[in-house]
């Protein structure tokens, strides 16, 4: 039982107390300040309104509320103090580090695992709303069977026999499993070898982990690392945004692009060229970019194999033949022959399996494995079935078909999964919510979030993380893996198979102590788990030596080469924020705008502004999709940077059941696309039929401007003109006239609060942008109240674009309050609402507010967010989403207006934190919650005033700036410049077209 | 002289504007009577708990049961097995030899291991977030806002625990060779709104 601060009203309890309590011995008098300010004359005001009222001054309301005791109080949790737990995100395709912050048993937030290799503290915007995820009221409460709850008991009882009279069982799982999952999976199908075990998944990377299989001769994966490479060449592989470990490879590239002012003449970062078919995260941030069709894939890394071996007009010919522009391929071979070994090619996931043979060849030519290319034997996802496999003995009619974690009613490539169920006997669904999947099950079993489960994973080889629970399960839920131990030890008669271990907890634990005992890290088995519990497992990766190429098994892979006919051409993407479904009940990835498109609740068919032209398709025109005889219907989106004649989807939208949030968003299930033209190549289309419906779906974006109309906001500049000079923003800026009408205030005693946000390491992920809301109680609105301008992100990521199709420039920008010293929207204030603090903080004060909105008209900046509605009610009702808002911020109600604190709750926990101990306030003790996220480390928080603080370093960079400063409000966020390594013979200066491309 | 209509009327507005004075004045009556106001708010408890015995005459240290006001946000209540560490051996009987009620309360509590469930005396609003380890390493006594709880026989609210009455203190002003001057602060304590208000 917990202790209680601030529970509900007991209104009986408050009568009887009314009637009994004793008299007061004390009556407040109200001070009145001797001068007569604005406060003391409202002050005075209310009194003498209240004495004339009601005959004697100052009313009061006393609360009644009650506190509960513990019976014994655990030694370590104390009311209203974080707990950090060490465990693994499971829910995404690669397993990251986490570091749970619980509060009064209930987890509140996740941070990534500083110690982890992989995302070394940093965290993506799935892994942030996970917390959301857990709270969800939706989840499936309890197991039932035909609609009506059932005991565990009883289900199991009924699955077991099924199984055991069954001569085909059918286990669906997806690819992403631990190593102690795949050892239950195994022990299962020991013990009943009529299961057979598939593995479904969308948004896999199959045909190229089954082309590193033939061609290496052995199962594996080969890692990116970008901080080494100088040229980085992707193909359609969106390797910042959706494409492998995202974390490391926005961590590496950016570390990559890192720049010393010190030795700006010397300046070296690495240059990324994308050839992509649609407007990727990756390809926005590319310092040369070629739009390319899927099927020009293989043509081109052809052609740069042949212009790597010195046949000058390979290159030459491809481009005049397909039309590409011939510079800017001619100036990547040229930067893959003057840095041999020091470059890297990657291909996209979604591309057949001869495209990777064929990239693996230049790689090996290129030199680059063992340098920049690691290998890992051990990759955390198994490849998928194939669906064909799959349905032919489903088709068969199974006896028993168990579904674990995966939602194939919804997300079949191409097919139709329901009629593949009803001809199989019993059939099981075992997830999170009731979803297409489980609710056309016989039997739907509700499984535990990651936060209520045990589990472990192996990313990389020799580098295991634990899962561990941190709450209890909310509902009556249970692990996936957990019902197979049950499932498995009831078939094998109940003796454990090994060991005496009872339950899943039971089972991993087992496995991991025999294990770190047969490493050596311990003889003590007990200290070794409970070492491992508290580190997050064994987190040091071997290293593997990369395997040698077959050149004469890649050489026939690439000599299958299918070549692309028909007009338009298609590709499939996971989304952005909520992949390929399974966040689709989450309304924060929901309301995550796409980092590129900025579209909100929705998934669209992208294409370029030349397609649209000759489809005659406006933004918003619903077009049908055709391939193998399956139609869907999307909204166009038209983006600039779009291959003509490609059209580009997501998957994930389009969700019939499983969830309020995911039935209510908009959207269209693309999956009945999948593999329809070539079932090797899912999620790429040829020859694909497109027709107007003369419908209209208008997508909801954030952002509805993408020009920044030649002012000076997000400045970048060249390689070439940073190591000319250094300050190269400074003739970029519009400074102001040196006017101030007040004299300023002195800030240089004590701290001053400021942020530093580097744009040349900013990619755009938008991990921030959900760290802040999980951080800030920051509400959903809608995509309606989004359409209308009133979204409440404190933190936004502002897009824009410029330049022609073929050379388009996109700027990524964090923005949020800047905290400026000459805040404009202080003075507008009426009641005083926001103010400034002795620190630099522009404060929002909520009790104050009375919603006149003049702050946010005043603010030039337009960070500040007006609670229209109530946007919290329906978390604020449910006593199970009410759980997840932070206990350290004010939950903000109707009227109110609200911004960027700096994360205030947190500066002020470890500023009295260090007081208490009289301790000194080291720099970056205090970290926002945006920045904790950041896997670029683009921002960073401190002290100004402390002249050894890494801002107050990056605030005398060269190439800082503030946003708007010719208004002198004095802004105490500072932007870095973005230096872009465009290729040599770019005569482009950045930052000051005119105009703007737009989208 | 008048119209029956019109004195119709004009009764119908003095009933109404009687009507409303009588209930204008029994809110107020209802807000202000003592036991409504917050200074003094002194609830009747589960148990008789007499800080004036334990803490006045017994001397036993606020710390030893709201063990978390020196570590975290909240003073924390003690759990029924840190009054049982006492209460163990300590049962007051009365001079029939009958436990006293509040010990047989506490002895049915940990018996049942149930929760005590306590009115809460010092409640401050959910937009104020008061730290408490603050205010003890800042060398505050408990007293200086809790009042003489060493003296009270039933707890109360000895301050009404409005923003004006933390101002008062954090409001003074420091002297010149105060070293908290040299972190910025000219006041007793924070009086920006982020201090408190977050």
């Amino acid at each position: 039982m917990s202790e209680h601060h601030g529970t509900h009203h007991h209104s009986h309890e408050a009568m009887r107390l009314l009637k009994e309590a004793a008299l007061p011995t004390h009556i407040e008098n109200f001070a009145v300040p001797n001068g007569m300010t604005r406060r003391g004359m409202l002050k005075a005001l209310m009194g003498a309104s209240a004495a004339l009222a009601l005959g004697v001054p100052g009313c009061e309301r006393k609360p009644k509320r009650k506190i509960v005791s513990r019976v014994v109080g655990p030694e370590y949790q104390k009311p209203g103090k974080a707990i950090y737990y060490s465990s693994t995100w499971t829910e995404g395709t690669c397993p990251y580090g986490l570091i749970i912050k619980a509060v009064d048993g209930r987890p509140i937030k996740i941070e990534g695992n500083p110690e982890h290799p992989i995302n070394k503290g940093a965290s993506s915007s799935a892994m942030q709303a996970s917390i959301l995820s857990l709270y969800d009221p939706d989840r499936l409460r309890a197991p039932q069977r035909g609609g009506e709850s059932v005991s565990w008991e009883a289900a199991d009882s009924e699955i077991v026999a099924a199984i055991q009279r069954a001569t085909s069982v059918v286990l669906i799982t997806r690819s992403s499993l631990g190593p102690s999952e795949r050892a239950i999976i195994d022990e299962f199908r020991r013990v009943c070898p009529q299961v057979r075990h598939f593995v479904h998944e969308t948004i896999h990377d199959t045909p190229r982990r089954t082309a590193w299989k033939k061609i290496y001769g052995t199962d594996g994966e080969v890692l990116p690392r970008f901080d080494k490479a100088r040229i980085i060449v992707s193909l359609d592989a969106d390797i910042l945004g959706t494409d492998g470990a995202v974390l490391e490879n926005i961590r590496t590239f950016s570390e990559g692009r890192r720049l010393d002012d010190a030795t700006h003449k010397q300046a070296q970062i690495s240059r990324l060229y994308t050839l992509e078919s649609t407007m990727t995260l990756t390809g926005s941030n590319a310092d040369c970019r070629v739009r390319l069709r899927p099927s020009q894939m293989g043509g081109v890394v052809t052609a740069l194999r042949l212009a790597a071996a010195g046949d000058d007009h390979a290159m030459h010919d491809m481009a005049a033949k397909h039309g590409l522009p011939r510079d800017t391929l001619v100036e990547l071979v040229k930067d893959l022959h003057a840095n041999r070994g020091e470059s890297l090619v990657v291909a996209g996931p979604h591309l057949p399996a001869s495209v990777h043979a064929n990239v693996a060849m230049l790689n090996d030519e290129l030199g680059t494995p063992g340098h920049t290319l690691g290998w890992n034997p051990t990759p955390a996802t198994l490849p998928v079935t194939d669906p064909g496999e799959v349905e032919a003995v489903l088709g068969q009619g199974a006896d028993v078909v168990i579904c674990l974690g995966v939602n194939p009613v919804y997300d079949w490539p191409g097919g139709n999964f329901t009629d593949l169920l009803g001809k199989s006997g019993l059939s099981i669904g075992h997830g999170l919510c009731s979803d297409e999947t489980s609710s056309a099950c016989s039997i739907s079993l509700p499984s535990s979030h990651t936060l209520e489960s045990w589990n472990d994973a192996e990313p990389r080889t020799g580098l295991r993380t634990l899962c561990q629970p941190v709450i209890a399960p909310l509902f009556d839920a249970r692990q996936e893996a957990e019902s197979l131990l049950v499932w498995t030890r009831s078939l094998a008669g109940g003796k454990a198979e090994t060991g005496e271990q009872e339950d899943w907890h039971g089972y991993v634990r087992q496995r991991w102590q025999a294990q770190l005992v047969a490493e050596g890290n311990s003889r003590n088995a007990v200290l070794a788990w409970e070492d491992a519990l508290r580190t997050g497992g064994r987190i040091r990766p071997n290293s593997v030596a990369f395997p040698s190429l077959d050149r004469r098994v890649a050489e026939a892979m690439v000599a299958t080469t299918p070549s692309g006919d028909g007009d338009y051409e298609l590709v499939i993407l996971p989304h952005p924020t909520i992949l390929d479904g399974r966040f689709a009940n989450n309304g924060w990835l929901q309301e995550l705008p796409d980092p590129v498109t900025k579209v909100v609740w929705d998934n669209v068919a992208t294409i370029s502004p030349e397609t649209a032209r000759k489809l005659g398709a406006a933004e918003g025109d619903v077009i049908a999709i055709t391939v193998g005889g399956n139609s869907v219907d999307l909204p166009v989106l038209i983006q600039a940077g779009a291959t003509d004649g490609v059209v580009a989807t997501t998957l994930g939208h389009g969700r019939t059941r499983g969830g309020t949030v995911c039935v209510e968003a908009a959207g269209t299930n693309a999956a009945p696309l999948l593999g329809r033209s070539d079932p090797a190549v899912p999620r790429v289309a040829v020859g694909i039929g497109i027709r107007k419906t003369g419908d209209h779906r208008k997508p909801v974006r954030t952002q509805k401007e993408s020009s920044m109309h030649g002012r000076p906001i997000a400045l970048d500049g060249t390689l070439d003109e940073y190591r000319h000079d250094a300050a190269f923003v400074k003739h970029r800026r519009h400074l102001p006239a040196p006017a101030d009408l007040y004299e300023p205030y002195d800030y240089s005693k004590g701290h001053k609060w400021a942020m530093a946000i580097d744009l040349g390491a900013c990619v755009g992920c938008s991990a921030c942008v959900t760290a802040c809301q999980a951080e800030n109680n920051i509400p959903i609105v809608g995509k309606e109240q989004c359409d209308a301008g009133r979204e409440m992100h404190w933190m936004r990521i502002d897009r824009y674009q410029d330049g022609t199709p073929d050379d388009l420039k996109i700027h990524h920008q964090p923005m949020l309050c800047q905290h400026c010293d000459n805040a404009p929207c202080e003075s507008v204030c009426p009641v005083n609402a926001t103010s400034h603090s002795p620190e630099g903080l522009n404060e929002m004060t909520y009790n104050r507010c009375v919603g006149t909105r003049y702050c946010s008209n005043n603010c030039p900046y337009k960070v500040r967010r007006f609670n229209f509605l109530r946007y919290h009610g329906a978390r604020l009702r449910d006593p199970v989403q009410e759980l997840a808002f932070n206990p350290q911020v004010t939950v903000r109600g109707i009227g109110v207006m609200e911004k960027c604190t700096f994360c205030v709750q947190r500066i002020n926990d470890a500023k009295y934190k260090a007081l208490n101990r009289e301790e000194i306030l080291r720099d970056g003790t205090i970290q926002t919650a945006c920045e904790q996220a950041c896997p670029a480390q683009a921002i960073v928080f401190g002290d100004a005033n402390d002249p050894d603080s890494r801002v107050a370093r990056l605030r005398a960079s060269q190439r800082s700036y503030h946003v708007l400063e010719e208004l002198n409000v004095k802004p105490n966020v500072t932007y870095l410049a973005r230096v872009r390594n465009r290729a040599s013979g770019d005569h482009d200066v950045g930052g000051h077209d005119d105009g703007g491309h737009e989208a | 002289m008048f119209t029956k209509q019109f004195e119709r009327r004009v009764y119908l507005a003095l009933g109404v504007l009687v009507f409303a004075i009588a209930l204008g004045g029994s809110f107020g009556v209802y807000v202000l009577w003592p036991s409504n106001r917050e200074a003094g708010y002194e609830p009747k408890q589960p148990i008789p708990y007499s800080h004036k015995l334990h803490a006045g005459e017994l001397k036993i240290d606020c710390l030893y049961c709201h063990a978390e006001a020196e570590k975290g946000p909240h003073a924390t209540i003690p759990s029924v097995a840190t009054c049982m560490k006492c209460h163990e051996q300590v049962q007051t009987k009365d001079k029939d030899g009958n436990l006293t009620e509040g010990t047989k309360t506490l002895l049915d509590h940990w018996e049942k291991k149930e929760p005590i469930v306590w009115n809460k005396v010092h409640d401050l609003a959910d937009f104020v977030y008061f730290d408490h380890s603050r205010h003890m390493a800042a060398d505050l006594t408990c007293q200086e806002c809790h009042g003489p709880v060493e003296t009270f026989e039933h707890m109360r609210r000895e301050y009404g625990m409005k923003m004006s009455w933390c101002l008062d203190c954090h409001r003074e002003e420091l002297s010149e060779d105060d070293p908290a001057r040299q972190r910025g602060l000219e006041t007793r304590g924070p009086i920006h709104c982020t201090a408190c208000h977050r």
